[in-house]
């Protein structure tokens, strides 16, 4: 394991335990954001796992928003 | 939206400029050049094994031939280029105007659906089967979400029209076919979870649909049937799955065909980080989920987008090892091209995108120069993306060329009389294969798998009787005029042909023809028959 995964798995925890689909969103966004210079400058490694960051931000966002409109109606 | 749609149009016409240059063909890649013969060998009933879609092909063929007289430049593209482009734009927006009813940058689905990098790659290659029943695809999603409306169900008319529809995607590609049922799948079950629907009635109807789509395609199944297993379980190893997983997670989740621009089977390029925007700008819209009342639709298709990225990285990581389990399952082996997932992320994005750029025009203003600023700074972006296809550098059916006069000069004389030919290192696409001038490769009639063991084979006594046993009268060095055969990691080199040539003069038994072609370019033996 990374020092990248490690740091991935503690902002995970943390938006579990914020429940904010917006949060993890944001997450995201801001992983692909980061992997963006990382690929332009040939940092390759880095760049792919933050895409999958990305990813797996999403879908806590989406399973998120699931739960939080399953109780809403 | 006039306006919006002036600019697409354009950016179309540009794109796909190449293909209506009616003096050249775009046999290219997968996509074959039939000389008149080869259409009038074509029989009917076709006897098995066939491929799905040879039915359209031989029928289409033998109509533009022997009903309209039109030549193989024409027939391929009113047949199949031309209504893939038509398709691809009226699925597009039908699928547009089911799911982004009074969205300003609706428009874009038809330019995201048909000029990104993979299909730009998958039409590049030929693959026009697999490339109509893509364009289908959004067509079929959008009609079956529209099954679930009670309206539908009772319209026996529609379910029968749906059926067709189906029908003909399954004819033009199972593959894509059982994707796009998929997708509307995972779409559906998340919608019905989310608005606590009940998913019996809807299931019951997509049976029948299915099933009514299934007895359409009899026609191809059941001749086929017995051969399935031999035809199509070759392939069903991890090794080979892991061999065709191309794409890594970033090309998924930017939606960039792995071989894109050159189409190089094998040849992955380094990510580029520009297309990277697109998953930003398509993830955006979950920010959007309480503004928006079409905002449930994002969470099913946000989970669309995610699954394809998952599968069509294949066995690459993350968990590529999932992948590699899915390959085991009966049937499997027709996915072994992960890429086919990309179709999923397509459609995610189609939706997800516009409605991000309509979120972002609400926020910031909803007057009219602050839209055409937003949607000629995506044009622009999108442009920049795909730059080699406006720009003309792609290959393959983008760079149409003209049946080299070579090769014309060469057929005329091959066909004076019944006589096979022997092609080393392989067949050229425009040479004449027909039943009375086979042309072979050496793995046909010498068992040889490439031209080093085919020339060691020349040097045993048998060569020469085999050859002409089998009535084989000419050996032929090709001209590669599409450089797809001389190759020297992906690139064209035609050493081998001078090492080929020069290796063919020392057998006593091959004598070298020079009148047919004074040019030099294909090298023709003829075989002693003593």
């Amino acid at each position: 394991m990374k020092i990248q995964d490690i740091l991935f798995l503690i902002i995970l925890a943390v938006l579990v335990w914020k429940k904010s689909s917006k949060l993890a969103t944001a997450a995201g966004l801001i992983s692909l954001f980061a992997s963006i210079p990382l690929f332009f400058l040939w940092v390759f490694f880095s760049a792919e796992r933050l895409t999958w960051y990305a990813a797996g931000f999403f879908v806590l966002a989406i399973i998120f928003a699931i739960l939080k409109l399953r109780t809403e109606k | 939206m006039k306006y919006a749609f002036f600019l697409i149009g354009i950016i179309l016409f540009i794109i796909f400029l190449p293909w209506l240059d009616f003096s050249k063909t775009l046999s290219a890649g997968d996509w074959p050049y039939l000389y008149p013969q080869n259409i009038k060998a074509f029989s009917f009933p076709l006897s098995p094994p066939f491929l799905w879609v040879e039915t359209y092909y031989d029928l289409t063929a033998k109509l533009g031939l022997q009903v309209f007289h039109l030549p193989w430049e024409v027939i391929e593209r009113l047949f199949w280029f031309f209504p893939f482009l038509a398709l691809s734009v009226y699925s597009s927006w039908v699928f547009a105007k089911r799911f982004l009813k009074n969205n300003p940058f609706a428009s874009l689905c038809i330019l995201i659906f048909t000029t990104n990098t993979y299909i730009l790659m998958m039409t590049g290659g030929g693959q026009m089967g697999v490339a109509i029943a893509y364009a289908l695809a959004p067509l079929v999603f959008s009609s079956l979400f529209n099954m679930l409306e009670v309206a539908y169900q009772k319209n026996l008319k529609k379910l029968g029209l749906l059926a067709l529809l189906l029908g003909v995607q399954l004819m033009f590609d199972p593959r894509i076919f059982l994707i796009t049922i998929f997708s509307f799948f995972i779409v559906f079950f998340i919608y019905s979870f989310m608005q606590k629907k009940s998913v019996f009635v809807p299931l019951k109807f997509g049976a029948i649909v299915f099933l009514g789509a299934l007895l359409l395609n009899l026609f191809w199944i059941f001749p086929n049937l017995f051969f399935f297993q031999s035809e199509y379980a070759i392939v069903n190893s991890a090794i080979t799955v892991t061999f065709y997983s191309f794409a890594n997670f970033s090309n998924a989740i930017g939606l960039l065909q792995p071989n894109w621009p050159e189409n190089l089977f094998g040849k992955v390029y380094f990510m580029r980080p520009e297309f990277l925007f697109l998953p930003v700008l398509a993830f955006s819209s979950l920010f959007f989920l309480s503004k928006l009342k079409k905002g449930q639709m994002i969470i099913p298709f946000a989970m669309l987008g995610l699954v394809g990225i998952f599968l069509s990285k294949g066995t690459n990581p993350p968990f590529g090892e999932l992948y590699l389990v899915f390959s085991k399952l009966p049937g499997s082996t027709l996915f072994r091209d992960p890429t086919k997932f990309y179709i999923l992320i397509i459609l995610s994005y189609m939706l997800l995108i516009p409605l991000s750029l309509e979120m972002i025009l609400q926020k910031v203003s909803k007057s009219r120069p602050i839209f055409s600023i937003l949607y000629s700074l995506f044009l622009l972006f999108w442009l920049f993306t795909i730059r080699q296809a406006a720009w003309h550098q792609l290959t393959g059916t983008f760079m149409p060329q003209a049946v080299p006069t070579q090769y014309k000069i060469l057929n005329n004389f091959l066909e004076k009389k019944p006589q096979a030919t022997l092609w080393i290192p392989s067949y050229q696409r425009f040479g004449i294969n027909t039943k009375q001038n086979p042309a072979y490769e050496g793995s046909q009639i010498l068992d040889a798998t490439n031209s080093a063991q085919l020339l060691s084979i020349f040097k045993t006594p048998k060569a020469q009787k085999t050859l002409v046993e089998n009535n084989v009268a000419y050996i032929i060095v090709p001209f590669d005029s599409r450089h797809e055969i001389y190759l020297n990691d992906n690139k064209y080199d035609p050493t081998s042909k001078f090492d080929i040539i020069a290796k063919l003069k020392t057998f006593s038994w091959l004598e070298e023809v020079t009148e047919v072609d004074p040019s030099k370019k294909i090298i023709i033996f003829a075989v002693k028959k003593e």
